[in-house]
């Protein structure tokens, strides 16, 4: 339902974030993008949201083409962006302001429940903590119904325990929901535990250096093997495209451990 | 901060302050110098310490004030100087607020009139009185335009300043849930301006009170700067004093209905300042 066409960008000051990517996401699959920084993550999820314009190529969802902000996108940006003159409950209907009042309340209280702050929607962020109003943010987001929910490293400035307890509410809201998300991480562990696939990406050009496929269920358990698996293969797959002059960089991974397809 | 803690903390502050003799409540500390030294000015010149002719006594200022008062006097000074400080304000305010609103918001209206207004900004604006005067004749007018360009400039550049320095980054909260420019603009950009404008029309307010005594010196027959030159040129400290102590009072009130009119609104700004005082750092 999201696809990705030999995506190039190149900014005005002559840096080529990306190079030809071609990504096939399907209706409901959670995908997550690792790669050092710089690798042009975080310029991916900007066109995909259409807040960016590409050099080169097309993205569509639905096969419609994406040239602006598109309703069946939302983006959660890597900080909360919360409005700071806004209670928590008007920040999370930001987006369904077009919607009858009924309906804006109702989705909002379901949303509070599912991110675990019922009896926060009067408050404002300034009295809430990190997680909480990252929290508030992602609400922000669902509650417009998006096809497809954008995630830049939306947990990245968490301790490691607020991290956990996120994931395990990011899958209630999924299943809640049902959107497809495509979440930008640097960490393996979160890309594993969340993601149907796991894209890695190079840098210089930002292009994508191995997909690996995630077959088990959910709740998964960090001390199981095949989880163990998995994430030595998206480390190895990290390592590789940190180092220069890897120009076979794809038929390695493959031959090594070999990939999905 | 939460309410609760919030309030254990008075209590706490009122606790502490039972438990010692030398505590004094938060408004009152500011009031021991001024009123000391009142208290001592008075007692030295009864005493026959000091002449106070020219520097007259509190007691006096307050027979003075009273006589004005009761005269009737004072508060048609007062009502003219309030009513002039008043429409200048509005008239200045207004177009630093409009204009400040273009430069800020288009890059063509920026570049067609920040420069011209930065040059005119140049000009002190007091220097503008003899042109005024004969433009606007030596009534209402020149005093109103006069208040008016010195409200104008700080009201206009806060704006301005206030409209660009928006984070980038909440304007593309607006642009993913596809804002329309109205929309983000009453949405986003007004909200987000509203504190900067509160302190530039706050200084705005400032600089009318100054200009209106230059305005009420260039030829007045009533309002508190007529009171000055006329104690000066009655010999009478007292009346001087008296218009001052008013002039003080006022500004300081007008500036403080400014900030209770825009409080409810900026409840949401998370400073140092609490209820319009700066914490202890
Ligand atoms: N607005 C921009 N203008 C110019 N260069 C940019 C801009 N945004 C990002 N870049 C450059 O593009 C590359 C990719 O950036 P980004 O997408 O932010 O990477 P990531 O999110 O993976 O860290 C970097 O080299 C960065 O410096
Ligand atoms: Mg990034």
């Amino acid at each position: 339902m999201l696809s990705i066409r030999a995506l190039s960008k190149t900014y005005a000051n002559g840096i080529n974030a990306l190079a030809g990517l071609n990504i096939d996401i399907q209706q409901g699959e959670i995908v997550a993008v690792v790669g050092g920084s710089g690798c042009g993550k975080s310029t991916l999820l900007r066109l995909i949201a259409g807040l960016d314009l590409p050099s080169e190529g097309q993205i569509r969802v639905d096969g419609e083409a994406v040239t602006a902000p598109h309703p069946a996108i939302g983006l959660v940006f890597q900080e909360p962006r919360l409005l700071p003159w806004l209670t928590v409950g008007k920040n999370i209907a930001f987006g369904i302001d077009q919607l009858p009042p009924d309906e804006q309340r109702r989705r909002v209280a379901q949303a509070l429940v599912l991110i675990g702050l019922e009896g926060y929607e009067k408050r404002l962020p300034k009295e809430l903590s990190g997680g909480q109003s990252q929290r508030v943010a992602i609400a922000r987001a669902l509650v417009a119904k998006p096809k497809v929910l954008l995630l830049d490293e939306p947990f990245s400035a968490l301790d490691p325990v607020t991290r956990q307890e996120l994931h395990g509410q990011m899958i209630a809201l999924w299943k809640a929901y049902r959107p497809t998300l495509v979440m930008v991480t640097h960490d393996a562990d979160e890309a594993v535990a969340l993601a149907d696939r796991v894209i890695v990406m190079a840098p210089k050009p930002g292009r994508i250096a191995d997909e690996i496929l995630i077959v088990s269920g959910r709740p998964r358990d960090h001390l199981d093997d095949s989880f163990g698996m998995a994430r030595r293969r998206v480390l190895s797959a990290l390592d590789l495209t940190m180092k220069p002059g890897e120009s076979r960089l794809n038929d390695k991974i493959a031959a090594g451990a070999g990939s999905w397809w | 901060m939460s309410v609760t803690s919030a309030k254990s903390e008075a209590r706490i502050a009122s606790a502490e302050a039972a438990g010692s003799a030398f505590r004094v409540p938060a408004g009152l500390i500011g009031l021991i110098l001024p009123l000391g030294l009142a208290v001592a000015y008075e007692f030295a010149v009864r005493a026959g310490w000091v002449e106070g002719r020219l520097l007259p006594p509190p007691s006096r200022l307050i027979a003075t004030l009273a006589a004005l008062a009761n005269g009737g006097e004072l508060w048609l000074h007062i009502g003219t100087t309030m009513a002039r400080v008043g429409a200048g304000f509005f008239f200045g305010s207004l177009a630093g607020i409009v204009l400040g609103a273009l430069s800020g918001v288009s890059l063509l209206s920026r570049q067609l009139l920040d420069p011209t207004l930065q040059a005119l900004r140049a000009i002190p604006s007091i220097a503008w009185v003899p042109l005024f005067i004969l433009w606007f004749g030596i009534f209402e007018t020149s005093k109103v335009v006069l208040i008016a360009v010195g409200v104008f400039f700080p009201v206009y550049l806060g704006v301005t300043s206030a409209i660009l320095s928006v984070d980038r980054k909440i304007i593309e909260v607006g642009r993913v849930f596809r804002l329309g420019r109205l929309a983000q603009i009453r949405r986003i950009l007004l909200p987000a301006v509203l504190p900067s404008t509160v302190t530039a029309l706050r200084s705005g307010l400032g600089l009318g009170w100054m200009f209106v005594v230059a305005a009420e010196f260039m030829g007045a027959s009533e309002g508190l700067g007529y009171l000055l030159i006329d104690g000066q040129q009655l010999g009478r400290p007292d009346q001087i004093m008296a218009a001052l102590v008013i002039f003080a009072s006022l500004g300081k009130f007008t500036d403080a209905v400014l900030v209770a009119i825009s409080r409810p609104f900026l409840r949401w700004q998370d400073t140092a300042a609490i209820g319009g005082q700066p914490q202890e750092l």
